[in-house]
């Protein structure tokens, strides 16, 4: 059931290859929690939104494209299957990030230790963020490999998109005013967008 | 785009959680299996940054767990990040993706047969799963302005290393050629 790592692994992501659309990898784990955290993860999830402080560090992490927790408290009726209300809610979990597996958890562990005992202390198993080896062996098998998997710029890093992103502007403006410059000028403004966006380059 | 849970910036989080008929389990997952992954079906949905089906063969039950908690039967993930609103996304997917969801949620318990049009979209809803919390690092940009931004700076280094050394003169028509006027 564990998609992480299979046989088929990739050696740049250390996860199968069902998981991995060029740099993109992805995650997908559920885990039942306790009886408490379907109140308390809602409140966390309200808390670190309103404070952004925890989003903020994930964006400092800077390898998540994109990423999402949802609480599962029941499954809705489809056809013969009436509605079923879970005896535990299930904690959803995916990620979109680009680099190691084994790195990317590490990250999560050492630089939101805290921040981790939210998202997963209300789950049964949850060994803690630290150390991080049976917190991996925990989210490992918990995972689930993916069948399908599409990034839309499988070349790019996130650090490549914020840099991109923040590129694009300056060349934009250059490009606006550089037929109205003197050969000269232009050299210098060259010069200067270089010089100034060498950690987007 | 109004801001729910399921939204950061211009940015949606779709999940969608469907039981699959128990019979048509190992088809399904041949059928994703066999889909091509470049380019993916997915490419022509223009809205989408990134996308999975995942098939759940049951929940992972923890020795902890005073008592164990199983599907009632394989489920089908489904989730996708994209350009919002979830309407325009769900009416792109439906009509682009028709053959291929069409088999895919045509295997699911409930779905519309054919799982094709507004009843998939109704389906496809009423299997949704709030999300309660979204992380994007760049909620504001959609997927075409991602792509230029990186064209621009794929463009962008490679002509700093090509125009090394240039005139003045040489330089700014070079720059005008490469990115426009």
């Amino acid at each position: 059931m564990s998609g992480v790592p299979s046989t088929a692994a990739s050696a740049a992501s250390g996860t199968s290859t069902r998981n991995v659309d060029g740099q993109a990898v992805a995650l997908t784990v559920f885990s039942a929690v306790r009886w408490w955290g379907p109140v308390w993860l809602p409140l966390f999830f309200m808390l670190i939104r309103r404070g952004r402080g925890s989003l903020k560090t994930l964006k400092q992490l800077s390898f998540i494209h994109v990423a999402r927790w949802s609480l599962v408290s029941r499954l809705p009726g489809n056809g013969e299957q009436s509605e079923r209300r879970l005896r535990f809610a299930h904690l959803y979990f995916e990620s979109n990030f680009n680099g190691g597996w084994e790195e990317y958890i590490d990250a999560f562990s050492y630089v939101l230790t805290l921040g981790m005992w939210g998202f997963w202390g209300s789950s049964y198993g949850f060994p803690h963020a630290l150390p991080a080896g049976p917190f991996k062996d925990y989210i490992s098998r918990n995972a689930y490999e993916t069948d399908h998997y599409y990034s839309a710029y499988p070349a790019a890093t996130t650090t490549t998109v914020l840099a991109a992103l923040e590129l694009e502007p300056k060349v934009a403006a250059l490009r606006r005013q550089a037929s109205e410059m003197s050969p000269e000028s232009f050299t210098v403004a060259w010069q200067r967008l270089l010089s100034e966006s060498q950690s987007c380059l | 785009m109004p801001l729910t849970t399921n939204t950061a910036g211009q940015m949606y989080a779709l999940t969608v959680f469907a039981p699959i008929v128990p019979d048509r389990v190992d088809a399904l997952r041949a059928y994703l299996r066999s889909l091509p992954r470049r380019p993916s079906p997915f490419a022509r949905v223009d809205a989408t940054h990134f996308a999975r089906w995942v098939i759940i063969p049951d929940f992972v039950n923890d020795p902890s767990q005073p008592r164990p908690e199983h599907l009632p039967s394989p489920y089908l993930l489904f989730s996708a990040t994209f350009d919002g609103p979830l309407e325009r996304f769900l009416d792109d997917m439906c009509e682009k993706l028709a053959a291929q969801a069409g088999e895919i949620w045509g295997s699911c318990v409930g779905a519309p047969l054919p799982a094709v049009g507004e009843p998939l979209k109704a389906y496809l809803k009423h299997n949704q799963i709030q999300t309660g919390l979204f992380f994007s690092a760049y909620p504001a940009a959609d997927v075409a302005t991602v792509k230029r931004a990186l064209d621009v700076r794929a463009h962008t280094i490679a002509f700093a290393v090509r125009s090394q050394g240039m005139e003045p003169g040489a330089l700014q028509q070079a720059f005008l050629e490469e990115f426009g006027a």
